[in-house]
């Protein structure tokens, strides 16, 4: 019967919805506890350090990764990494796709090469890239740069086709000129898809930036995880892999939060 | 009972209607007793949706609600379905009260529900292949009950289509051959007709009466609960008319549709025909009127 | 001109604009690779005569073989858990509550992140290579199907619940075709994801295990790019990384496409 209720999904109380968020947390911990608890159990059965630390000894890796500030150093070192790509990804490809999404004649200039340079993952670039740039700051920036460039275009070009005639048409008999047209009715309600273009970029990048700091960056996360897996300080590598998680967790609510400042009309 | 002007002399002069007369239904299939529906709404106070309403429908009787938008048809109407329980007072089905959908119990949905993954076949015997209403039937006999549902509402040639290969008119047919193949002894149907275009909505209207069994004797038809917000329409096909009026979603008033059956285009060039669709109107027009404008 | 023959004018003009630009990269390529004097920089027609080497000694199409004969067994895997899971998720608002917890927990981890634990536990050959791509591969599944059983048109399970089907036939004739679309896509995601995922996972591989015999297309080029520099070679194994992906996606659209007659498109 309760499952029979659960068809009629109106908006809820506020009051309700706190409530549900309260349990929804326990709910969480709930979850997560057993996992900790299972976890424990399996590595006091198992018995190996190396192969499979506890949770306690992860934690205690965790906090002094963290008191002697290297925890956040490789974390902060592969997020301006990130900002910095996607800035250059989002410079090229919005205009871009603004161009693709309003000219038909660019569109099929371009559009070829773009799909065929698009199935080729930012990863497969790595190896030349390691020969161009080799190790070091520039290697990671250009694969996310990369790998975050095509979904923003792709987003940024749907965007703008699917923006509703009628409204270019409206506008376009109330006499307002073309540029104009463009920056207040076809950016705007691009918009909302663009955000969600940027969502996938940083997703797409930062599984990127892993890889390519794991092969060739003397820092960042994916090298701090590398570098303890060869010292064989699992604790280690798990507490830096959670930072990995933590900081795409959080990049993620960074790009709804833009989503939701620039495009607080689109839904999710 | 309200308003006393043209239309209640023009009603008077139509033998058999008569307000006092007790309906000629013995006994009650459905019954809506001192019914009451609040939905709790976000923040705001409670929104009563429906309120004390208390309904007989007979056995065999094609009942019909009109109202105007809003007013908590499709609420009675799930209510009756057993997919939402009233939070006031008592819906029953042969005396039982009602705890949820059954198949005794069939609804056709105002966009009809059809499943997209199946051909009109496979909707069609949908219920009778996965629910309890074709569990004593062979597969032959399944078949073969699909097959006569699909003659009933003339889509031969069509079975094998897919619902997006259907016109709207082909789409109402298959849903309500899937209505009828599950035979259940109760039709509930939510504005079934209202997505139709005008010329469509008149054929079918024919065709649920013939479907329906207009032409057979009363105690063998089916009971029928259907919704429509467009007056001439419950009056063609009602036995009885109920009217709702909005908020509270009320029972304004039970109408009598004297009118001879079978019915056809006559019926609806009729004088009678007329004043009984005047007449409702008059009963909804300035709750219908202030709707447009608030 | 009749109105076809405009159509046939305007799609043979388009598909000329369209190879505009690649031509021309090609050729202002091929002039400044000349240019350079270096004989290592690579040009279109040494990559051409590399792709003509790699394939007909059987290099590449045996690598390629190995690296999706991994893809598949770690998209299997990925796809005989995330669905199941998902449907029960979507279906059941308990399963849901309960799970979904440790999914969004470990959704933000990229799965090549989980290499370094993979390659302690499964050493460096196939079975880390398959957990690095049953990871990858998981969570888009999962994430798809709990939508698409989600976001069931309620008035479907409202028709199937009046004709008396009991919760768990509706999941079964209701919540699975109705969610097949999102499924697909799911699984559309995730054969891409796990792609990539393999070559990321034998890449690095190739780079930390001293170019160990995990073999597969990520590490040939590994070594290509370590030991012998052979640039137009690496720039070959890149373009089959590209058609790679490119069947894979057809081949899972098709696939799609038959499993599901009755959709428009
Ligand atoms: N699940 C629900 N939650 C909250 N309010 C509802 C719900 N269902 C219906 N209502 C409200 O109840 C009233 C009656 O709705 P409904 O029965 O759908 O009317 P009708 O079918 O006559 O148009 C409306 O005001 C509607 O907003
Ligand atoms: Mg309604």
């Amino acid at each position: 019967m309760g499952e029979a209720a659960a068809y009629a999904d109106y908006p809820s109380v506020r009051t309700r919805a706190m409530r549900r968020g309260a349990r929804s947390v326990l709910v969480y911990l709930r979850t997560m506890a057993v996992f900790v608890v299972v976890w424990a159990l399996v590595a006091h059965l198992k018995s190996n350090p190396v192969l499979l630390p506890s949770p306690l000894a992860v934690m205690q890796a965790a906090v002094d990764l963290a008191r002697d500030l290297e925890l956040f150093y490789h974390a902060w070192v592969s997020f301006a990494r990130m900002l910095v790509s996607l800035a250059i990804a989002s410079a090229i490809a919005i205009p871009l796709g603004l161009a693709m999404g309003l000219s038909r004649t660019f569109d099929r200039i371009v559009d070829p090469t773009i799909e065929l340079l698009r199935p080729i993952s930012g990863i497969a670039w790595i190896p030349l890239a390691l020969f161009i740039f080799g190790v070091g700051n520039a290697l990671p920036v250009f694969i996310m740069t990369y790998a975050g460039f095509f979904p923003i275009l792709l987003g940024t070009v749907a965007g703008v086709r699917d923006v509703d005639r009628r409204l270019i048409d409206a506008a376009r008999t109330m006499g307002v000129p073309q540029r104009t047209i463009v920056t207040r009715v076809v950016v705007p309600a691009a918009l909302p898809s663009l955000m969600v273009a940027l969502r996938l970029g940083v997703a797409t990048s930062w599984t990127a930036v892993v890889a390519a700091e794991l092969i060739g960056a003397p820092s960042g996360l994916g090298y701090a995880v590398e570098w303890y897996r060869e010292l064989l300080m699992t604790p280690q590598v798990m507490a830096f892999i959670a930072m990995i998680g933590v900081l795409g967790y959080v990049c993620d609510r960074l790009a709804r939060l833009l989503s939701d400042v620039f495009a607080p009309w689109a839904s999710r | 009972m309200h308003e006393t002007g043209v239309h209640e002399r023009a009603l008077a002069a139509i033998p058999g209607h008569d307000a006092a007369q007790a309906p000629a239904h013995e006994r009650a299939k459905l019954r809506l007793q001192d019914v009451g529906k609040r939905f709790e709404t976000a923040g705001r106070a409670a929104s009563v949706a429906v309120q004390d309403f208390t309904l007989d429908v007979a056995q065999g009787e094609f009942l019909v609600i009109v109202g105007p938008s809003g007013c908590g048809k499709t609420t009675v109407l799930n209510m009756l379905a057993g997919l939402e329980r009233p939070t006031a007072g008592r819906v029953t089905l042969d005396g039982v009260e009602i705890a949820g959908p059954g198949p005794a119990r069939g609804v056709m949905f105002q966009d009809y529900a059809l499943f997209p993954w199946q051909t009109v076949r496979g909707n069609i015997g949908f219920g009778l292949r996965h629910g309890p209403a074709g569990s004593a039937l062979s597969a032959k006999e399944r078949a073969a009950r699909v097959q006569s549902c699909i003659d009933l509402v003339g889509l031969n040639g069509s079975e094998d289509k897919y619902p997006h290969e259907l016109s709207g008119g082909m789409r109402q047919r298959a849903a309500l051959a899937r209505l009828v193949a599950n035979e259940p002894e109760v039709l509930l149907m939510d504005e079934p007709l209202a997505a139709l275009d005008a010329q469509t909505r008149l054929i079918l209207q024919d065709e649920l009466l013939r479907i329906w069994g207009q032409d057979r004797p009363a105690a063998s038809r089916r009971t029928v609960v259907f919704i429509t917000h467009a007056i001439d329409e419950a009056v063609f096909l009602a036995d009885r008319v109920a009217v709702m009026t909005t908020h509270p979603g009320r029972l304004k008033a039970l109408i009598d549709i004297p009118l001879a059956r079978p019915r056809n285009d006559a019926t609806r060039a009729s004088p009678e025909f007329q004043a009984l669709t005047q007449h409702i109107w008059s009963l909804i027009r300035d709750e219908a009127y202030r709707a447009t404008v608030t | 001109m009749s109105a076809k023959g405009g159509a046939v004018g305007v799609h043979a003009r388009a598909l000329g604009l369209g190879f505009l630009l690649p031509a021309s990269i090609l050729v202002v390529w091929q002039a400044l690779g000349m240019a350079s004097g270096n004989p290592r920089t690579p040009v279109p027609t040494h990559v051409v005569s590399s792709a003509i080497d790699l394939v007909a000694s059987a290099e590449l199409p045996l690598a390629i073989l190995q690296s999706l004969m991994r893809v598949f067994a770690g998209f299997a895997v990925a796809a005989a858990i995330a669905v199941p899971l998902g449907l029960a998720m979507g279906a059941f608002r308990s399963v849901d509550r309960n799970v979904d917890p440790l999914v969004e927990s470990f959704r933000p981890i990229a799965a090549i992140a989980i290499l370094p634990l993979a390659i302690l536990w499964l050493g460096t050959g196939t079975a880390a290579a398959v957990m690095i791509v049953a990871y990858a591969a998981f969570f888009p599944i999962v994430v798809n199907t709990v939508a698409g059983a989600k976001g069931v048109n309620p008035t479907l399970l409202r028709a199937a619940s009046t004709m008396g089907l009991s919760r768990l036939r509706i999941v079964r004739t209701v919540i699975v075709p109705a969610a097949l679309p999102a499924i697909g896509v799911g699984l559309r995601i995730g054969m891409g994801v796990a792609w990539t995922a393999i070559v990321a996972a034998e890449l690095a591989v190739g780079a930390k295990a001293g170019g160990g015999g995990s073999g597969g297309i990520g590490q040939m080029m590994f070594v290509f790019y370590a030991y012998s520099i052979e640039l137009n070679r690496i720039i070959v194994c890149m373009i089959a990384v590209g058609l790679v992906a490119l069947a894979l996606d057809r081949l899972l659209r098709l696939a799609m496409r038959l499993a599901m007659p009755w959709s428009a498109t």
